[in-house]
């Protein structure tokens, strides 16, 4: 029987011994993980959300205060969905001419544009602009949100769209010549109406074949009916009028934030924000909360380190008999401290382990309770990292009040009154 | 009259112990000289405080004695490094504490075979097990090889320290009022296991009590009195006991 078998079946065969450093550990590995798991998962959906729409630009109609006010309970605005402002056709080259210069003045900032010996002109391919316009109305009596769309670009630029059901035109003549009454549908919207694709429905008397059915994106899109952009503007007496504009810029890391601030600066009446930006602003916000919750989480493992620490020592001291019976029989103090530090290395390997299980099951908690809507992902780094972090907890408490012991004289283990 | 040529196997010599309190210094031991043979069985005895642990512990090499030499086999052991006394404990002493209760978590042969989770003879490599039984079994205890501390009488409980002393070969065994909490019957099985000890494997136990039945056991008795040794009698000055 080698010495760390001898640790161990102090461990299998004493299990009530150790309970409460076992707890005290499992607890601090579980909160540092869940924490861990939660704040990477929800930094990697933004993350992608940013590689997925950081070069799309959004080109709103602005919403000052007054006109706020303006907009009536009958209009409805949300974070993605603006009605009743609209911003006019016309403005739309002074738009693009905006952005171009701005994109153009960053790449020339980046170096991108300056011709290179025996490289030339990098060439840019021009964004796409995918205008539309929201409308309200009602489908077989509900209340439902029509888009005006050009099929074409906006293909284009949510190129994260999927089908579900039907099918696109095949060809891009094909969708630029999309039939006037051909419609897509949200995901989220043809569940709850029960509408597929190649049904036929009536928006305000005008029969529409929806063609096919969007997958879920997690965003407006699956609440709405799409119709093209030309029909919407008949259809709520908008012609000349859009709703919103989004561009997808077509050159890697292209200046999105330097066309945004551009936009913002020159033209009056719009808004310009980069998906970029806000998912930055998320971005840092969760690194905000996670570094709050850090602080917090280490702090409680400090002072649980602490009370595993006097837990120990408390322990230990009753076992200073049977360290005083080792060194008679034997046992170096080097020995003797080896025991007990395969004990707590056993010891927080497992509550490390357990740790990370349970935190795993509180991260999932979290994110469910907490409506974080991040995908969890556990990064296989983490368990190496709760395993550490049990162990180091367990062994650095019993480090110190082994050694102390460990140099204790035989004669004065039996001498005092310390019981086992 | 013929002088005896044979050397001691265990010496003292004028040796002292004063412990350094708070209080103050107190004088446990002093001005003791004694020799012991191979195969010789001393008791020791006097009331609480009369110094007898602190003899044990410094003969065996457990406390270093403040003044004096304590010498096994003609060599010095008082002055051995605490590394090289660890070596010499393995080799030549094994221990019998009153209260030494067996390791929870161990079975009774796994408590005899303890020692050797700490070093390992090479010579008996593959055999300490079966040496282990044999002890076990000579001593009364065939029948509870495997069974836990926690299932043992008192009794029983000492003898697992005589085996524990046993498997390591040593050649003096220290053992401190070993029958203290013990019945007479057990008592008696103890001490008399010591004598047999003594007379067949010509090991030197060194044991102290304060029953002098039980001292009378012994080859020599040696008196304490207040730290210093008063008197040394022929273990047949009390009455041979009976089974």
């Amino acid at each position: 029987m080698k010495i760390l078998v001898l640790s161990l079946l102090d461990l299998v065969r004493r299990p009530r011994k150790n309970l409460m450093l076992v707890l005290a550990i499992v607890i601090a590995v579980a909160l540092l993980t869940s924490l861990s798991i939660v704040s990477t998962s929800a930094n990697t959906t933004i993350l992608e959300v940013i590689s997925k729409t950081g070069h799309t630009l959004t080109v709103r109609p602005v919403i000052t205060e007054r006109s706020a006010d303006d907009i009536t309970s009958d209009t409805l605005t949300t974070s993605e969905v603006v009605f009743g402002k609209y911003i006019p056709e016309h403005i739309i080259p002074e738009i693009e001419r905006s952005y171009d210069k701005a994109i153009k003045a960053g790449w020339e900032r980046k170096g991108g544009l300056v011709a290179r010996p025996g490289i030339g002109e990098i060439n840019i391919e021009p964004p796409t602009w995918a205008p539309r316009l929201y409308g309200k109305t009602s489908l077989d009596g509900n209340p439902v949100i029509v888009t005006g769309v050009d099929f074409y670009k906006e293909y284009f630029v949510r190129f994260w769209w999927d089908l579900a059901s039907g099918e696109w035109p095949t060809d891009a003549t094909r969708i630029r010549q999309a039939g006037e009454n051909e419609a897509f549908i949200g995901g989220v919207l043809s569940q709850a109406r029960g509408i597929g694709a190649g049904d036929t429905v009536t928006v305000n008397g005008t029969p529409f074949k929806v063609m096919g059915v969007l997958q879920e994106t997690n965003s407006a899109d699956d609440y709405m009916l799409f119709i093209p952009i030309r029909a919407a503007q008949r259809m709520f007496d908008k012609a000349g009028y859009v709703s919103l504009l989004s561009v997808r810029a077509m050159c890697p890391n292209c200046p999105v934030g330097d066309a945004m601030v551009e936009l913002n600066k020159t033209i009056t009446g719009i808004t310009a924000t980069s998906q970029l930006d806000i998912a930055g602003v998320q971005f840092e916000f969760f690194n905000m909360l996670y570094n709050f919750l850090l602080a917090v989480v280490t702090a409680t493992i400090f002072v649980a380190v602490l009370s595993i620490f006097n837990v120990v020592t408390g322990s230990l001291y009753a076992r200073t008999r049977e360290i005083g019976l080792l060194k008679a029989i034997g046992a170096s103090r080097c020995q003797v401290l080896r025991i007990f530090l395969y004990e707590h290395f056993a010891l927080g390997f497992t509550s490390g382990a357990v740790g990370y299980l349970v935190g795993i099951g509180m991260a999932i908690v979290l994110n469910a309770f907490l409506d974080i809507g991040a995908i969890l992902r556990v990064d296989s780094h983490l368990l190496w990292r709760a395993l550490a972090l049990g162990i180091l907890c367990s062994v650095l408490a019993v480090f110190v009040p082994a050694l102390k012991l460990t140099r204790i004289k035989i004669t004065e283990t039996f001498r005092t009154q310390w019981e086992t | 009259m013929q002088a005896t040529m044979e050397k001691p196997l265990l010496e003292l010599r004028d040796v002292a112990k004063v412990f350094r309190l708070a209080s103050g210094e107190v004088t446990a031991i002093e001005n003791i000289s004694l020799a012991m043979n191979a195969g010789e069985l001393v008791a020791l005895v006097g009331p609480s405080g009369s110094g007898k642990t602190t003899l044990l512990n410094i003969i065996g090499s457990l406390d270093r004695p403040t003044h004096g030499d304590v010498c096994l086999q003609g060599e010095r052991i008082d002055t051995l490094s605490e590394e090289r006394l660890v070596r010499f404990r393995r080799e030549k002493f094994s221990y019998i504490f009153q209260d030494a209760r067996p390791l929870r978590m161990l079975n009774v042969l796994e408590n005899t075979l303890l020692p050797f989770n700490f070093f390992k003879p090479a010579d008996r490599n593959g055999k300490l097990k079966e040496e282990g039984i044999e002890i076990i079994r000579s001593l009364g205890l065939g029948h509870r090889l495997y069974h836990m501390p926690n299932q043992l009488s008192g009794g029983e409980i000492q003898r697992v320290a005589i085996a524990r002393a046993l498997i390591t070969r040593p050649l003096v065994i220290l053992a401190d009022e070993p029958t203290a909490n013990l019945d007479r019957e057990n008592r008696l099985f103890v001490i008399q296991t010591f004598r047999n000890l003594t007379r067949e494997k010509g090991l030197t136990i060194v044991f102290s009590t304060h029953d002098l039945e039980m001292a009378g056991i012994a080859d020599r008795v040696l008196h304490l009195q207040d730290g210093t040794l008063v008197k040394v009698e022929d273990g047949d000055c009390c009455p041979c006991p009976s089974n």
